[in-house]
């Protein structure tokens, strides 16, 4: 019923947006901290880095829920549609939103 | 049913699940957190304001981040804007108080932003001239318990005032004070619509932090409390 190539196609839009979160809230958050303490990058400069990188990251996140529960729901049977849509689509859906509704609130553009 | 038809039944609900799923999670994330503003512009008239603000020397990454949510929000409705943020090695005394002397001198009102914990600017703003002082409109103070402070702020020529009651989360009140502030908000709703939403927050998010205990004190610690004019807007003098 799911050949590898059937998880695929929902999983790596899926595993895409994740990273992206992730290297948004810890790697990057990580790599401005360090900087500024080591006194290597200005204030604004990170700024421009972080909004740069938050923006990107939750549309990928965005754009990866949205494929991964687009693929699952058409590819796979119905119990593991549902179950790929609540347990990683939607919860990464949702954070990515947020991240970005956040980030563009901060830039008063919401 | 055959099998082609079930095939685009399977893509129709696939389409509609995918366009549904950021579509409801905006809904949720607007209506649980905040909603969304109309962008302000700076008006046309001829009133020309000023902010300051003084960020103090914490984690860079608290520094960072009240600067990204504070400096948009500021250069969207202010003519002049001045920024600082202490360091260790440098807490910008000299430039604050050169800023808020420079900003009374061009412009019509100044508004301070003091993001930073229990202080006390108001010591260095003291020694600027009544002249330059009485430019003051709004000071918004983020400092745990500094509502103490609005009997003096408002001697040395502020309109109006607005601290924290006791220990506080006031980056909770804080993000939603500053968009409705911006945003043209009479002071005094901005004030009472943002202590109603931060405690909503709190109640929710708090819990797990400080246990059913300690959200009813850490709700009326954070509680901002007004003195002075509650009838200023950002566009009134």
């Amino acid at each position: 019923m799911t050949s590898p190539t059937t998880h695929g196609r929902w999983l790596a839009p899926a595993v895409v947006g994740v990273g992206a979160l992730v290297v948004v809230t810890l790697v990057v958050r990580s790599v401005i901290s360090a900087a500024f303490v080591v006194g290597s990058m200005d204030e604004a400069t990170a700024v421009r880095v972080s909004v740069a990188s938050l923006i990107v990251g939750a549309v990928l996140g965005v754009v990866g829920g949205v494929l991964a529960a687009y693929f699952a729901v058409r590819r796979l049977p119905t119990p593991y549609a549902v179950a790929v849509v609540v347990i990683v689509s939607a919860p990464l859906t949702l954070v990515a939103t947020g991240v970005l509704y956040g980030t563009l609130g901060c830039l008063g553009w919401l | 049913m055959s099998t082609s038809e079930a095939q685009v039944d399977r893509r129709r609900l696939a389409l509609f699940v995918a366009l549904s799923l950021p579509l409801a999670s905006l809904l949720v994330v607007a209506s649980a957190i905040e909603r969304p503003f109309v962008p302000v512009r700076r008006s046309a008239s001829n009133e020309r304001r000023a902010a300051v603000a003084i960020r103090d020397d914490v984690i860079p990454f608290q520094k960072w981040g009240t600067r990204l949510f504070t400096l948009p929000s500021l250069e969207s409705a202010y003519e002049r804007v001045s920024y600082f943020t202490q360091t260790a090695a440098d807490d910008r005394r000299a430039a604050f108080v050169e800023a808020i002397r420079v900003s009374a001198n061009a412009c019509d009102v100044v508004d301070v932003f003091l993001l930073a914990h229990g202080n006390r600017f108001v010591d260095w703003v003291a020694a600027l001239e009544p002249a330059v002082t009485a430019k003051l409109r709004l000071v918004y103070d983020t400092g745990c318990g500094d509502v103490a402070q609005a009997e003096r702020w408002i001697a040395l020529g502020a309109d109006a005032y607005v601290g924290h009651v006791g220990l506080s989360t006031s980056p909770v009140f804080y993000v939603y004070f500053l968009r409705r502030w911006v945003a043209g908000r009479q002071l005094a709703t901005a004030v009472q619509d943002s202590n109603g939403a931060a405690e909503t927050i709190l109640r929710v998010a708090a819990p797990p932090f400080v246990g059913r205990d300690g959200v009813d004190a850490l709700v009326a610690g954070s509680r901002a409390e007004l003195a002075g004019r509650g009838e200023l807007s950002i566009g009134s003098r």
